[in-house]
């Protein structure tokens, strides 16, 4: 389902070019939970960037079915990623000043369809936060933000979800909890799970592990 | 969840922002629509009362000085013209209707005015007719009475006037709408004279005036006038009849102060406007035109007033762009997560300059009430103050407005909507901040 052929991504700082990306083949299945460890700096948030179209390759072809992003203009990208991908990170980066309900609204308001509040009332139900709906985001504690946050990532039944450290910012016991729930909401939907992570023991629940320092 | 909702969230989230720049375009679109409003209403208030007659004849000297002391009872008069040329100005072929006027007197701060009977019959406001009283009547002296007992008088002064004589004569008033509420009179009351326009201690007590009708409200000065029979004016002491006062040339004490004429048609009045202004003792001005000149003169100090007031609303929208960009650095977060959530650069830009289209919006919108009721206080000032009613009412100049200003205000957010729109999505995103 996503094909990667010869994928390159350089930064320039100053005179210097430097590559993050580099890859020159990846096949992923759809469906498959994909893990991805890397040294600091080895560019797997790149890439995650890359494979929802946020950044744009410098050369090569993502192909996410059949559908070459590569090509696509950058407001074909904007749509493509509203439709397909669901976004969570590791500071859940959910809005100030919108309560539960409408951050997860705001996760459909880019897509080609309506926006539907019942459907992010039961997302967000479904994930235990039926009682928070109007809560602030400053007004739940961390698991519960992580939850409105996969609540958002999946709530327009993405073929992709794309997260980038969603673990990170909590303690064990709340990490193996959205953990859970991120293996949960990507099975019922039968989404593929990309996961950036640098905990060893977080990635061996994926199917695959995809070290990038092995990858370029 | 919608667009909308999220431009018109974050204008909410930043309360004070908001309500101070959106204060200062209040105040600039209020200042701008305050003195357009006002103008365009005082110009349509004089020119009303300005059709009370078509032509009016005074002394030789300031025609724009006759008509505000003749109409709008303000001012002094420059002088007065002699009972002979008001007999051979208003025998003239073509005259329609001429009444003497006698001004000088007053009574707590109301003009008293002389005039005859041909002054309720014949004065016309446009829009609601021939003048009607809400109580009363008016008093029966005829224009041609005054001729008769005017030669009569001032045969017997000539002869040795004696003021015992004057027995006969009665002393009545009709009044204004407002005099009669601000000063609570009523048919039966009596009022008793003051002599000039100034505050003054010296009183007519020889001409107390019984109160017999009460003019319905006209929106002109003739709601804050007094009248009386024109030659009760001159039978007061201290008036014409003392033989200490001047009577010579314009400063005639005898004479009247001005006249108000219509003629029977447009042919005539140019006519009679040239005969009248050849004579060496009087002249003709035609109201309409001196107020027509006369908010000329005051629109070029209004247009000054109106470009400074746009000058605040630039300065206000300047503002509104101040304040939106230096909120920038600390929304490139929020823009990042609607990028990465699919949001396009265009729309994100659009959200900018649309909060920055709704700040001036709400400015106008505010602005605009604020002027409507500035101008509301001052159309009761100017009708306390000159007795003209002015209408006050928001037009299609003011919509536009509201339009253009809310144009400028999305225009003026371009500059942080494109701060917004080089947002790097991705960049935003990986700091963890």
């Amino acid at each position: 389902m996503i094909k990667l052929n010869n994928v390159r991504k350089d930064y320039l700082s100053g005179n210097n070019t430097t590559t993050i990306v580099d890859v020159a083949e990846l096949n992923i299945s759809a469906g498959e939970k994909i893990a991805i460890v890397g040294a600091s700096g080895s560019g797997k948030t790149t890439l995650l960037n890359l494979l929802s179209g946020l950044v744009v390759a410098d050369r090569g072809q993502i192909v996410i079915d059949s559908q070459d992003i590569t090509a696509l203009s950058e407001s074909e990208r904007d749509r493509f990623r509203a439709n397909n991908i669901g976004y969570l990170f590791q500071n859940f980066h959910l809005l100030d000043g919108y309560s539960a309900l409408e951050n997860v609204e705001l996760g459909m308001l880019f897509t080609s369809g309506a926006v539907q509040s019942q459907r992010a009332e039961e997302q967000l139900t479904k994930l235990g936060l039926g009682q928070r709906l109007h809560h602030q985001p400053s007004e739940l504690s961390i698991g519960q933000q992580a939850r409105v946050a996969l609540a958002r990532a999946t709530v327009n039944n993405p073929k992709i979800i794309l997260a980038d450290e969603p673990t990170g910012a909590l303690d064990s016991e709340s990490a193996r909890e959205a953990l859970d729930l991120l293996f949960e909401q990507s099975s019922s939907y039968n989404s593929t799970l990309i996961c950036v992570t640098h905990d060893k023991s977080v990635a061996a629940n994926f199917d695959r592990i995809l070290d990038m320092g092995q990858l370029q | 969840m919608n667009i909308v909702k999220i431009v018109v969230r974050n204008v909410k989230r930043r309360r004070l922002s908001t309500s101070l720049t959106a204060a200062s375009v209040a105040l600039g679109v209020a200042l701008f629509v305050a003195i357009g409003v006002l103008r365009q209403a005082s110009e349509q208030g004089f020119q009303r009362t300005a059709g009370i007659c078509d032509t009016i004849v005074g002394a030789k000297g300031d025609s724009l000085q006759l008509s505000l002391n003749t109409l709008y009872h303000m001012g002094f008069s420059a002088g007065n013209i002699s009972l002979d040329s008001f007999n051979e100005i208003r025998n003239q072929e073509g005259v329609a209707w001429a009444a003497p006027i006698a001004l000088g007197d007053s009574y707590r701060s109301h003009r008293i005015v002389g005039v005859s009977s041909e002054f309720f019959e014949q004065v016309k406001i446009a829009g609601s007719g021939s003048l009607s009283f809400s109580d009363g009547r008016p008093f029966d002296f005829s224009t041609e009475q005054f001729v008769e007992e005017h030669e009569h008088l001032f045969g017997e002064q000539q002869a040795g006037h004696d003021h015992e004589d004057d027995e006969h004569v009665s002393y009545r008033a009709v009044i204004g709408a407002n005099v009669a509420t601000k000063l609570s009179l009523k048919v039966g009351d009596k009022i008793v004279p003051t002599h000039g326009v100034e505050k003054s201690t010296e009183h007519h007590h020889d001409a107390a005036s019984e109160i017999v009708g009460i003019l319905e409200a006209t929106g002109t000065p003739i709601d804050r006038a007094i009248y009386i029979p024109i030659i009760a004016y001159y039978k007061m002491e201290g008036h014409a009849i003392d033989r200490e006062v001047e009577l010579e040339g314009t400063r005639d004490a005898r004479g009247i102060s001005a006249i108000m004429l219509s003629t029977k048609s447009g042919y005539y009045r140019q006519q009679i406007y040239r005969s009248i202004n050849n004579r060496l003792d009087a002249m003709a001005v035609f109201p309409s035109i001196e107020m027509r000149k006369l908010f000329k003169l005051i629109g070029s100090g209004d247009m000054i007033l109106r470009i400074i007031s746009l000058l605040v609303v630039v300065v206000a929208l300047i503002g509104v762009l101040v304040s939106l960009y230096n909120a920038m650095g600390a929304r490139r977060k929020e823009f990042a997560i609607l990028r990465a959530l699919g949001a396009s650069r265009r729309l994100v830009m659009t959200i900018v300059s649309l909060e920055s289209a709704i700040i001036a919006f709400l400015g106008a919108i505010f602005g605009t009430l604020l002027a409507s009721l500035a101008a509301l206080v001052l159309a009761t000032e100017l009708h306390a103050f000159s007795g003209v009613t002015i209408n006050v009412s928001l037009g299609v100049e003011e919509i536009y407005l509201i339009v253009i200003v809310t144009l400028a205000g999305a225009f003026a957010g371009l500059i942080p909507a494109l701060e917004a729109y080089r947002t790097e999505a991705a960049k935003q995103l990986s700091s963890n901040v």
